[in-house]
């Protein structure tokens, strides 16, 4: 990463975190859906952008973390808030392992996409039946905790506090993200990714390699939805609908597959987009629409792919980068 | 000119900044009274939101026209809640950011019990726009909402009760429906108000298990069959939306309406008659919200149907028209009424006063704020004579109040 986008990244994480001291409560509720959506299409790309995996049910895997975070609060056990969003990316963790370890083996490509879309349209099916749970309605009023962690309390009850935790938790949950995908681990599955024979014939266990990837995405997956539940205060059998499926896909579209930052920046761009058009009602649909498809077709590499563009040219090079394929190696 | 670093950052940051600025900044409250409108406005639900907008802004035309309120002119401030309780709330938030204290809200349950839990930090007072769920004034009461909609032991039991009262020669009904909760409710509703009824009167009644098609189903031929062959004279179809239509055109092949004494709809009112025109039953029974033939004497009715007449040219206006725009007077009556916006002086104003609606008078019950106005029920069907293919024949009204269930406000209704 240059300089310079460093310096954005520093400024946009300030901005972020003093947002509440001066914006609308609408926005800071936006921003804190967008931080943690964020994070969640992060998740999907560490699939798509480094193990070459595509689901199309991660909405489900979202669904699974939100639903065990608002009946463990409903419960009563908001004194174990930190221990809930661990057992929720583990419940995520577990699933996409049992997804994984079954499906991986016999599909990839677009079959694996379809049948992780059925899954998670089945589990919403399921939940939407399940009085339990508030079947179509849902669980509502799900409380901000307050815990304790030893030395103090922490009450998120009151203000803003919870959108500053989620800030902290989403910051090292992308920290997490990094770390995976700039380690060994990540190397191996961007050499699966683009060629999983020769990697295999290198020794790499690609299938186990897959799995763990297929995992850590349904963990991180969970872990944001488990975020989300007391965030928006409410869950329902939509939380994971096709919508949110669809949402990572279109944030690493937007944002560049190509690029780390990318899903975080798609996803932010197309929050901006959608709240500085909503008061256009029964056109915004159309506007949003129009700009998505105009940046997708004109950066074919997204936005992050532009961006390096323009740095490469603003840094008086003698000849400007090429712009690079959207399935090429990550880069920074 | 020379792009630098610090032209180029300087650059986009302003132009972010003037983009972002009237959104994102606290917006000053003007000389006028703000009232947010929460509902559909895209994806499926879209249909029921347009009909709230747009009774909502006759609302507010009429209301300035009159002068507004206590000299401020009204404003609705409209978002979409993208069909989702996280959109519902995105917009609950921003509009009490920019200081909004007055709300309507509607149309699926699941976005008002998203919002619900907000109105005692935000201090503001709702209208739930024809909301019908039963959780909104029992487990999940708000004593800052009331519910001007219509809850299915009230409509359905009215609609029993009334079916008894028309035809009390009728000993054995027939039911349809999906395996879905909410049409389950309302068959035991209209079960319960039969039912009722009927012994009251000395008689007995008969009412055979619903026979279930799947929701969002196509072909309904071997459930009809099994209904003929029930030999019931009295049918109560549960089917809502396209299910219905496709419903009543499979059975018009097998012509049902000669086959049942009464044929009756829950709550599809004109929608089906506008889809078949010509094909549309003989005979049928509908519960409707508002119905303005069925409010002659009422002046309020009667402007409201005008303007609908004028805005979209149809003269039979789906309910949430008229719903909504109570929802908006009610609203302005009691700022009016108490002077303020504060929700600790509107509330008690909401409870005492009765504004004159489009729907009649417009109470609300104080252990609960549940809606207490009158029930409407309409017969239509086929009419050669008529250019539209169907008119309507007959209508009745039933007090509401009488068949309000159980006030539980806080817990669940048993």
């Amino acid at each position: 990463m240059n300089r310079l986008s460093t310096y954005l990244l520093v400024a946009l994480a300030a901005i972020l975190l003093l947002l509440p001291l001066w914006a609308n409560s609408g926005l800071v509720f936006l921003t804190g859906t967008t931080i943690i959506v964020a994070v969640f299409a992060l998740s999907w790309n560490l699939l798509f952008g480094y193990a070459g995996l595509a689901s199309f049910g991660s909405g489900g895997l979202f669904s699974i973390g939100a639903y065990t975070m608002a009946v463990m609060l409903r419960q009563g056990y908001e004194g174990q808030f930190l221990l809930l969003i661990v057992l929720a990316t583990l419940a995520g963790g577990v699933v996409a392992f049992a997804i994984g370890f079954v499906a991986l083996r016999r599909s990839t490509g677009i079959f694996l996409a379809i049948l992780t879309l059925a899954l998670a349209e089945l589990l919403r099916i399921t939940l939407a039946k399940i009085h339990w749970l508030g079947a179509e309605d849902g669980i509502p009023s799900i409380v901000r905790p307050t815990f304790s962690i030893g030395f103090a309390t922490v009450d998120l009850s009151r203000g803003n506090s919870y959108y500053w935790f989620v800030c902290i938790a989403c910051a090292l949950l992308v920290g997490l993200t990094w770390w995976i995908a700039h380690g060994r681990f990540g190397r191996t599955l961007r050499t699966i990714r683009l060629d999983v024979e020769r990697a295999a014939f290198m020794g790499v266990d690609t299938h186990r390699y897959r799995l763990v990837a297929f995992t850590i995405s349904g963990a991180i997956a969970a872990c944001a939805g488990a975020l989300f539940a007391p965030w928006a205060q409410i869950v329902t059998p939509d939380i994971g609908n096709m919508m949110r499926s669809t949402q990572p896909i279109l944030f690493t579209l937007l944002g560049g597959a190509s690029s780390f930052w990318g899903p975080l920046i798609g996803a932010f761009l197309f929050s901006a987009i959608e709240f500085s058009t909503r008061t256009l009602v029964g056109i915004q649909e159309i506007i949003t629409g129009g700009i998505l498809l105009a940046v997708v077709l004109m950066f074919p590499t997204g936005v992050a792919g532009a961006w390096n563009a323009l740095i490469a040219g603003l840094s008086a090079r003698p000849e400007p980068a090429k712009a690079a394929p959207a399935l090429q190696p990550v880069k920074e | 000119m020379r792009l630098n670093r610090r032209h180029f950052l300087t650059t986009t940051a302003a132009g972010i900044g003037a983009l972002a600025m009237p959104g994102i900044l606290r917006a000053a409250q003007g000389d006028t009274v703000r009232i947010g409108l929460i509902t559909t406005l895209s994806g499926p639900g879209q249909l029921y939101g347009n009909y709230i907008k747009d009774g909502s802004e006759i609302a507010v035309e009429r209301l300035n026209a009159a002068g507004g309120v206590n000299g401020s002119k009204i404003e609705l401030v409209v978002r979409d809640d993208k069909n989702s309780p996280e959109g519902a709330v995105t917009a609950f938030r921003e509009l009490t950011g920019d200081g909004i204290k007055l709300f309507a809200q509607g149309t699926f349950t699941a976005n008002l019990l998203g919002t619900l839990p907000l109105l005692e930090e935000a201090d503001v007072t709702m209208m739930m726009v024809g909301a019908s769920a039963l959780a909104l004034t029992h487990e999940a009461y708000n004593p800052r909402a009331f519910r001007l909609g219509f809850s299915s032991p009230m409509c359905f039991g009215g609609y029993g009760n009334l079916m008894a009262q028309k035809h009390p020669e009728i000993e054995k009904w027939a039911m349809l429906r999906s395996d879905v909760t909410a049409l389950a409710d309302i068959t035991n509703a209209f079960s319960n108000g039969l039912k009722a009824e009927k012994v009251k009167a000395g008689r007995t009644v008969e009412i055979l298990d619903p026979v279930l098609v799947p929701y969002g189903g196509a072909d309904f031929r071997n459930q009809i069959s099994n209904i003929i062959g029930s030999g019931a004279p009295g049918l109560f179809n549960v089917l809502q939306g396209a299910d219905a239509i496709s419903y009543y055109k499979q059975a018009r092949t097998f012509g049902l309406d000669q086959k049942f004494k009464v044929l009756c709809d829950s709550a599809n009112e004109f929608a089906i008659a506008k889809a078949m025109g010509a094909n549309t039953p003989a005979s049928l029974w509908s519960w409707t919200g508002w119905y303005p033939a069925a409010n002659k004497d009422n002046a309020v009715s009667d402007e409201v149907h005008k303007a609908y007449i004028k805005l979209r040219g149809d003269e039979y206006p789906n309910w949430y028209i008229g719903v909504s725009h109570d929802s908006i007077l009610t609203i302005a009556n009691a700022v009016q009424k108490a002077g303020s916006m504060e929700a600790a002086k509107l509330i008690p104003t909401i409870e005492t006063e009765a504004p004159q609606g489009a729907l009649g008078k417009i109470h609300f019950r104080k252990e609960d704020h549940g809606f207490a106005g009158d029930l409407t029920y309409i017969r239509f069907g086929r009419d050669d004579k008529n250019a539209n293919g169907w008119s309507v024949f007959e209508t009745a009204q039933l007090p509401g109040a009488e068949f309000l269930e159980r006030a539980t406000p806080g817990s669940k209704l048993n």
